[in-house]
């Protein structure tokens, strides 16, 4: 399968689910707060940024004081994908694939410019933002963002989690 | 027969522990099935992949050959075990058998069987 | 010169010759002779390593590729380029240097360039239906256009089809 892009300007995938009612008896409180609280990547360096994502990872700036104690390889394990790196046309069915695979409460983090907006690589190889082939929650703009950067992303995501607005 | 009261209280509790855990993330997860959940995970390619490759059939011998004297090996433990007791009977008996599965190994590797490359 | 560019010399001496920008020796040589002096050099003149296979596109030129083949003597410690120019096909040197497989799926690849008695010649790196070759001076670089706003204070609008409008060829 490949994905052949028009020229001018594509709009973004909206999140494809419709949010789910939060659950009575502040039970609906109590997910977010645990889904907020331990959201583990899912290892998708593609690139680049990949590095900054495994520096923020390492010790100096820590990503699992953050919750995210674990990077899965697996799609099945994980809840947050984090799109670091640029997308080639190849690649881009694969990244599809394994989006589809993960189980709900799924979030997506595309991380750094390649992802957000195809970056440099204006060009045919590339998918101009990986916004054109799943629902992004957060953008971090950098070639490559600092793992503060990184980090920051994470915590808005969080606290949109937490306050209930990211429930599908 | 020792008390194992505390014991079955230890396992009674762990398993209302995980039933209870299950049966509430069961009802509180959502529910979203799709096709591509229900495949296996290939690393994002799960398009079905020919596997009618053609492999070198040094494989196959090895596997045959390492099956026939890895069965060998095992017959050898127990008689070592008791080969005081079945004294020169047990000697020749295994003896035969060694020689037998020894010539098929001279004759394998006279073959070229065990040639890697 | 050593003994064995003196070698090379009389092993080739009509071909063209030349040194690159880069220092290196080179033999320019038709598509037809590529097999032959190829495998002369290999196993004659000891250039047994091959390195690397590459192409320059020159659309307003006869034959539009020249394909260059880079060699190294291990004996020698030196290079050898070849140089070949050629409109559509050439034999391929994959039955002599394995090394030049990929090389030369690349090349079909990004150029569109046919690699006769290639054993395998499918796309490497753009996905297996892709139309069009990329790396060809007359294919569009594509992408999206971009609203820079140095793009406005220049040309008075965005950028128009992206990057790779406006230029030449």
């Amino acid at each position: 399968m490949t994905i052949h892009l028009p020229v001018e300007r594509a709009q973004p995938i909206e999140s494809e689910h419709t949010k789910d009612a939060a659950p009575a008896f502040l039970l609906g409180r109590l997910q977010d707060w645990s889904r907020e609280k331990s959201l583990w990547p899912l290892t998708f360096g593609l690139a680049c940024c990949a590095i900054e994502m495994m520096a923020s990872s390492a010790s100096k700036y820590d990503i699992s004081r953050f919750g995210s104690e674990l990077f899965r390889p697996s799609p099945r394990q994980a809840d947050l994908m984090i799109v670091s790196g640029r997308v080639s046309q190849k690649m881009a069915p694969v990244l599809r694939e394994i989006y589809d695979q993960m189980p709900d409460p799924k979030w997506v983090i595309a991380m750094g410019d390649c992802a957000a907006c195809g970056g440099v690589f204006n060009n045919y190889a590339v998918v101009q933002g990986v916004d054109r082939i799943v629902p992004v929650d957060v953008y971090v703009p950098g070639c490559p963002p600092r793992p503060e950067a990184l980090l920051d992303s994470l915590v808005k995501l969080q606290e949109q989690i937490g306050k209930g607005q990211r429930r599908a | 027969m020792a008390d194992y009261s505390s014991l079955l209280v230890y396992l009674a509790l762990t398993a209302a522990i995980v039933t209870v855990l299950v049966a509430i993330s069961g009802r509180l997860a959502p529910h979203h099935p799709s096709a591509a959940k229900a495949r296996p995970y290939e690393c994002g390619v799960s398009e079905p992949q020919t596997t009618e490759t053609r492999w070198p059939v040094r494989f196959a011998l090895v596997a045959m050959l390492f099956l026939v004297f890895d069965v060998e090996a095992l017959f050898f433990y127990p008689w070592a075990v008791l080969a005081r007791e079945l004294r020169w009977n047990g000697i020749v008996a295994m003896g035969g058998f060694f020689a037998v599965l020894g010539v098929g190994y001279l004759y394998a590797r006279a073959r070229g069987a065990l040639k890697w490359r | 010169m050593t003994v064995a560019q003196d070698q090379l010399d009389v092993a080739f001496s009509a071909t063209e010759k030349g040194t690159s920008a880069d220092g290196i020796r080179c033999l320019l040589l038709g598509p037809g002779e590529l097999l032959d002096a190829a495998r002369r050099l290999r196993d004659e003149l000891g250039y047994g390593r091959f390195i690397d296979l590459t192409a320059v596109d020159s659309p307003d030129e006869e034959e539009r590729f020249e394909l260059q083949y880079l060699l190294y003597s291990m004996d020698e410690h030196t290079w050898l380029r070849l140089k070949v120019r050629t409109e559509e096909s050439v034999p391929s040197v994959t039955p002599l240097f394995a090394g030049a497989n990929w090389c030369e799926r690349e090349l079909y690849d990004l150029f569109g360039i046919r690699f006769e008695g290639h054993p395998d010649l499918t796309r490497i790196m753009m996905p297996d239906d892709w139309e069009g070759y990329p790396l060809r001076k007359d294919s569009p670089i594509g992408g999206e256009p971009v609203d820079f706003t140095v793009t406005r204070e220049i040309y008075g609008t965005a950028t128009p089809g992206g990057p790779g409008e406006g230029r030449s060829g």
